[in-house]
């Protein structure tokens, strides 16, 4: 009777407890998995092209279901052209530096334009010299207000002038004299046979991991995407292209997650470009070490090529609405650079991730963009030397950058920063990114756009310039704690932070 | 879990698989006491909602946590409260099939 009546006891202690335990397991799950999701949200080694580099894990995405043989962000309509030297910004703009550094004063008529190239490209857009002319006058303000703000800016404006300054090492050099002798002086042997031209690309491909860059691509090099009249090191060139130059390694490395948030007072884009010219360095380096010829390409302008279209057919993204690479880890965060060489390598194919669809419905960058360039059409609207894609302003992109809260009136990041594929890697973000391009009905990215337009917050386009334009200084993201400068100089805050926190 | 710690991360989740033994162990023994006859696609159903809601709960604060505070809330908000409403429909269905002896 007493073992009947323990036993008894103890079997009901025991499902109390298991009942009791359940729901206090239950509530202790809930606060787990709220502080485990909060953690992993901040976490930065999340901060894709930052953690995993060297294993290349940071190319997480598996593009080999996504190969096509056509990338379909690069509709042919027409007869491809190649590009003019002209068409290329900052060519235009060091080219008119020069001549008001020689005395010219710019007038409302670009057929003033004492260069004869620059005259060339605005013969063809007549509309832009207006967005160029308000550029200079946009500088003017922006000289004037900006060291009222310096308080505020500080740490910003210091971590990219370090990256500034890094940038302008003599590392790799500037080619000097002709391609078929310059891209041959980092030869050191005669050529190493590789296995297989497989064999090359994929050590090429660990190599790039190695000298710190996050995604890379290997395609052969497409004549449409190299500039005309244009050879670094050569005062003359016409439009041929050098014989050795068969296959191009591209790679690229993200800006700074937090800074590139917080645009546009608190980043540029100097850090990404100061990993990617290096690494373009290496690359060539290591090529010549092993007997083959090497042209590094590298930001901010030193190129003879287009390098987001042959990332595109390199299968590293798609083309994205606001005009740039789209890659499915960085989203448009990514700075490239790239080596072209003579040596064998089997070519990557481009891939389809229905960024395309995505594009066409999504227009976040497009209603953020503090000057209105990126096209809202629904459909791609221009054709760009026999490519259809959307239209895209970069003068009157290049007048935002000249009033901009940086403090070299350089860089805006704002359609980067607010593109919904530009999203660190954890669990929710890695989630939607393999699912969306597998859903063949389109709801997935329906969804997740409801969502990424009514639960977001999104600064008003206006909002994110300077106060002498009306804005206040808006970032996507507020700043991060590290680049605040009243928690650690002797400053006093005067203002108020706009952008997404944390919500606490 | 420990953010950016070696040895804490992994103690943290072997934790957190632990609870939910405890938490399964747990319901089953309310089951019985409600007599809910609980069977292979009911228990599917109910760890889904459960997996779902923690998700939801771990996804509105990794937003939270990666600075989208509006986002982070509207998720928990929106989603939040639809699953809690198939929760109740979900506890409402496995009362009305309860086996009746």
């Amino acid at each position: 009777m007493r073992e009947k009546t323990e036993q008894g006891v103890a079997s009901t202690s025991r499902r109390d407890f298991l009942k009791l335990g359940g729901v206090a397991a239950a509530t202790a799950t809930v606060g787990a998995a709220a502080g485990a999701g909060f953690v992993l949200g901040r976490d930065p080694d999340a901060n894709v092209g930052w953690g995993r580099t060297e294993a290349g894990k940071d190319m997480y995405f598996n593009r080999e279901p996504f190969r096509v043989d056509v990338a379909p962000t690069m509709e042919v309509v027409s007869e491809p052209v190649r590009p003019e030297w002209s068409d290329f910004l900052f060519h235009r703009t060091r080219a008119l530096g020069k001549e008001m550094g020689n005395g010219w004063v710019p007038t409302k008529d670009w057929r003033d334009i004492p260069n004869e190239q620059v005259r060339e490209y605005y013969s063809r857009h007549p509309e832009r010299w207006d967005d160029m002319y308000q550029s200079f006058e946009e500088k003017a303000k922006h000289d004037q207000n900006i060291e009222r703000h310096r308080d505020r800016f500080a740490l910003a404006w210091a971590y990219s002038a370090a990256y500034l300054k890094g940038n302008s090492s003599n590392f790799p050099p500037k080619p000097k004299g002709h391609p078929d002798e310059v891209d041959f002086q980092w030869v050191k042997r005669e050529p190493q046979a590789f296995k297989s031209p497989k064999h090359a690309s994929e050590l090429i491909k660990k190599m790039a991991f190695k000298f710190g860059m996050s995604i890379v691509g290997i395609t052969k090099l497409d004549p449409s995407f190299v500039f005309k009249n244009t050879m670094r090191g050569m005062p003359d060139w016409d439009e041929s292209i050098p014989k050795h130059w068969k296959n191009v390694i591209i790679f690229g490395t993200p800006m700074n997650w937090d800074p590139m948030y917080a645009s546009i007072g608190y980043s540029t884009s100097y850090d990404g470009y100061f990993r990617a010219k290096n690494a373009s360095g290496l690359m060539a380096a290591f090529l010549g070490e092993l007997g083959y010829a090497a042209r590094p390409q590298w930001p901010g302008s030193d190129y003879e090529i287009v390098v987001p279209p042959l990332a595109i057919q390199a299968g590293m993204g798609e083309a994205a609405r606001n005009g740039i690479l789209l890659t499915p880890e960085l989203g448009p965060n990514i700075r490239l650079a790239a080596v072209i060489t003579d040596l064998d390598m089997e070519p990557d194919k481009p891939i389809d991730t229905k960024v395309k669809h995505f594009c066409e419905e999504c227009k976040i960058c497009a209603d953020s963009c503090p000057s209105g360039s990126i096209s809202k059409a629904d459909k791609p609207d221009a054709v760009v030397r026999g490519y259809r894609k959307f239209d895209f302003n970069q003068d009157s992109c290049w007048t935002m950058w000249r009033q901009g809260p940086t403090e070299t009136a350089m860089g805006c990041r704002v359609c980067i920063a607010v593109c919904p594929y530009t999203r660190k890697n954890n669990w929710i973000h890695a989630l939607v990114k393999e699912t969306d391009p597998r859903d063949p009905t389109g709801l997935t990215r329906k969804t997740l756009l409801a969502m990424q337009h009514n639960f977001f917050y999104y600064p008003e386009a206006e909002a994110y310039h300077g106060d002498w334009n009306g804005g206040r200084f808006a970032g996507y993201h507020q700043p991060p704690e590290w680049l605040r400068s009243e928690d650690y100089l002797q400053v006093k805050k005067t203002w108020d932070y706009d952008g997404n926190w944390e919500g606490f | 879990m420990f953010p950016q710690s070696t040895i804490l991360d992994p103690l943290f989740w072997m934790a957190f698989g632990a609870l939910q033994v405890l938490v399964f162990a747990g319901a089953n023994q309310w089951a019985k006491q409600f007599k809910l006859g609980m069977n292979w696609w009911k228990w599917t159903l109910a760890g889904t909602w459960w997996a779902s809601i923690i998700l939801t709960i771990a996804g509105a604060f990794t937003l939270l946590g990666e600075n989208e505070g509006l986002a982070g809330w509207y998720f928990l908000g929106f989603v939040g409260t639809g699953l809690v409403i198939a929760g109740a429909v979900l506890l409402r269905v496995l009362i009305a099939l309860k086996p009746k002896h």
